[in-house]
């Protein structure tokens, strides 16, 4: 609400209406008690009676102090001077002479309007009620005085009329957004369309009847004509109201639907189309000129999954029509062709336009785009498939030799290969489980990293330590006068690890492994290199995909979850980082990481000291 | 006469336990670790009976069981289709494509000599 009152045009109203009337006030009180310059600037222009004044500048204080937003206790005092406002109305009922009875009824509602614009929904509208009570009062006197008369069953000037019209109107915006100003001040084409027309009906009958009244007087025309001309300028003005609403909420209704993102076609209650927005001149591959005029049937196609058109009976839209309602579709079993065949995966809905007496005025289409929707949800089924399967597989390893344990007398060679292929088996279980995991956490951006400057040096050692007794030999060239790097040590030793890992695996036993790296600018580039099968071209842009791996008589046997470097490749781009492969099928592999280096010197302390030791 | 077997899976694992289960009836075990090598000793060999892996790098096991029930030479031959994907679409690709029975990855031991017994004596 905080926001409405913010962002609703007008919202500084409520200032300049207790400032006004405080300072008028105020003015008018110094004048009576002697000060010549207010005297001056006062009395002599503004002639309110004292009591009345005193009155008003209670009521400006306190809308000037209910108006905050967040400052409770200004608008807990701001309501306690609403109460003696509300006080000094009832006074005027009973004390003699203290005020006029209208004038009092006046203060009493304003008392009482600004006791109640801040509490509930009702008592806003009860609020905005009293106000514009206190208005309708205010603008007989206001024109009476116009028109060169005083309406003296009031009792109330001009000059406390208009104030009370304008604290009235101050009141009437401390909430702008709730009770009966709601409309006004919404944001959309209703509220601007009423912003708009407000002081025109509100100014106009008050020019024409006071140039009628001007013209009656020089003697241009008798009083029988100038009530024609009256009664003329009133119909004109209630026409040109009615022409700016129509336009209004025509323009209104056109920027909505030429706007929305899916597709939308407005329908006559015979399903004919009565336009169509760009959206949907897109999906179906026509212009609003081809269709307009036409039965929607006829204009556009909607197929089923196995591209059979939708009769128009079994369609959303024919249903809307015939229920008066709202009905969705869900999608996923509708598209639109187009005129060139291309099909779109679309969700229908339909909204019945009704008139004024419930009537069918026409239909609104809504085809929404569901192609990426339905991508995800082949993706999903897809990554379910293939975890599933790749869970399985272990599995079926685990139950069928543990069952073969339990139920057969193996020979002491199967006994020791079916516990073999348990444990590789609950391991794999175990990686892929890890590996799930870290995806999702990578996948939703919430992986926990620890960043701190670190010994690229002492990360590799720490990595490669893991393969002391690999069969084949890892040679780390000398690293020590690269720069450190920013990353989170844990991390990389596990992309450094998983890169040092797969080339083992890829390549021939006994093949060396070399590790090296370089400085460029700010960043730390480490490569592993192998000598084992190559990547072929046509693997390399699945390599860094999930549950990739690379098919080939060679590899059959090599153990893996195929999501490796895709989790190695997300944690180095997390860090801030790069990882790109280089290869040729036959002749080795070069993976490369890069990561920022820090500027920071390792022998500042702290965690650095440790890595210096390491290094 | 020794009975012919062909298992067709990518995991040695996998062929590794299916060898070790039925290692106690009279069954020549033949192995074949993708589609084409499955296709290839299945009409080589001819077996009793084809345990045939889905998801399998060359020609997937669909596919293999297609070919073969489509061949008047290996159309009798019986497939057991096995495989870690138990969606229900799978199932019916699998019935779909032909194959005699469907198992699903983790399977018993015990429960595949059954299913294998039952299926070579319905053959006989």
């Amino acid at each position: 609400m905080a926001d409405a009152m913010t962002h609703s045009p007008g919202r500084r109203l409520p200032l300049a209406a207790s400032l006004m009337t405080i300072s008028i006030g105020v003015l008018v009180l110094a004048g009576a008690t002697g000060i010549a310059i207010a005297d001056t600037l006062a009395p002599r222009l503004v002639n309110i009676e004292r009591n009345t004044t005193i009155a008003l500048v209670l009521v400006g204080a306190s809308l000037l102090l209910v108006q905050s937003t967040h400052d409770t206790r200004r608008r807990s005092a701001g309501r306690g001077i609403a109460l003696l406002v509300a006080a000094a109305g009832m006074a005027g009922f009973v004390v003699d002479g203290w005020l006029a009875v209208p004038a009092a009824c006046c203060f009493l509602a304003l008392g009482t309007a600004l006791l109640a614009v801040h509490s509930g929904r009702t008592a806003v509208r009860v609020s905005h009620v009293l106000v514009i009570g206190v208005l309708s009062f205010s603008l007989l006197v206001v024109a009476g005085s116009f028109y060169g008369t005083v309406v003296h069953f009031t009792d109330v000037g001009v000059h406390s009329a208009l104030l009370f019209m304008v604290s009235g109107v101050g009141i009437l915006w401390i909430r702008p957004g709730q009770g009966l100003m709601g409309p006004i001040s919404a944001p959309g084409v209703g509220g601007a369309l009423a912003r708009r027309l407000l002081p025109i009906v509100v100014l106009f009958p008050f020019v024409t009847e006071w140039l009628r009244s001007r013209g009656e007087e020089a003697g241009l025309f008798g009083p029988e004509l100038g009530l024609a001309i009256g009664t003329v300028a009133l119909v004109s003005l209630l026409v040109c109201v009615i022409w700016i609403a129509a336009r209004l909420l025509a323009r209104g209704e056109a920027a909505v639907f030429s706007s929305m993102a899916d597709g939308a076609m407005s329908l006559d209650p015979s399903g004919r189309i009565v336009s169509i927005n760009k959206a949907m001149e897109a999906l179906a591959g026509v212009g609003q000129a081809q269709v307009k005029g036409r039965p929607y049937f006829e204009a556009f196609r909607f197929v089923d999954k196995l591209g059979v058109s939708i009769s128009s009976d079994d369609s959303i839209i024919e249903r809307a029509i015939a229920q008066k309602d709202v009905v969705a579709g869900h999608g996923y079993d509708v598209a639109i062709e187009s005129q060139d065949g291309r099909r779109t995966p679309v969700a229908l809905s339909a909204a019945p336009v009704l008139g004024l007496e419930d009537e069918l005025a026409g239909v609104i289409a809504v085809v929404r785009d569901v192609s990426i929707e339905e991508e995800i949800d082949e993706l999903k089924s897809s990554l379910i498939s293939t975890v599933s399967h790749e869970l399985r597989t272990p599995l079926t390893m685990i139950q069928g030799f543990s069952e073969l344990l339990r139920d057969r007398r193996l020979d002491p060679e199967d006994e020791r290969e079916a516990i073999d292929q348990i444990a590789t088996s609950s391991e794999r279980l175990g990686r892929l489980v890890n590996d799930l995991l870290s995806i999702a956490r990578l996948d939703s951006g919430r992986i926990d990293l620890h960043i701190a400057p670190h010994s690229i040096a002492a990360l590799t050692d720490e990595a490669v330590d893991s393969f002391r007794h690999a069969a084949a030999p890892i040679r780390i060239m000398d690293l020590s006068d690269l720069p450190p790097v920013l990353v989170d040590r844990d991390k990389l030793i596990q992309v450094i690890t998983n890169l040092v890992s797969n080339a083992i695996k890829y390549s021939p036993p006994g093949a060396p492994v070399t590790i090296s790296g370089t400085h460029v600018e700010d960043y730390v580039a480490i490569t592993v290199t192998d000598q084992g099968i190559g990547i072929d071209e046509n693997e390399m842009s699945g390599l860094f995909q999930k549950f990739y791996r690379v098919d080939r008589d060679e590899v059959r046997d090599v153990s893996g979850t195929g999501l490796g470097l895709y989790i190695a490749k997300g944690l180095i781009e997390a860090q801030g980082g790069e990882m790109w492969v280089a290869s040729q099928r036959g002749h080795g592999s070069s993976f490369t990481l890069s990561i920022p280096s820090s500027v920071l010197n390792l022998a500042e302390g702290g965690d650095h000291e440790k890595e210096v030791a390491y290094s | 006469m020794r009975r012919k077997l062909l298992i067709a899976d990518d995991e040695s694992g996998i062929r590794r336990l299916v060898r070790m289960t039925l290692a106690g009836e009279d069954f020549e075990i033949l192995e074949a670790v993708n589609g084409e090598e499955a296709l290839t000793l299945a009409r080589a060999e001819n077996p009793h009976l084809l345990l045939l892996d889905v998801k399998m790098p060359r020609r997937n096991g669909l596919d293999v069981c297609r070919v073969l029930k489509d061949d008047p030479a290996t159309q009798n031959i019986p497939i057991v289709i096995l495989t870690a994907q138990s969606q229900d679409a799978d199932e019916a690709a699998g019935r779909a494509a032909g194959a005699d029975f469907y198992f699903t990855k983790p399977f018993s031991p015990v429960a595949l000599v059954r299913k294998v017994d039952e299926i070579l004596l319905a053959a006989s």
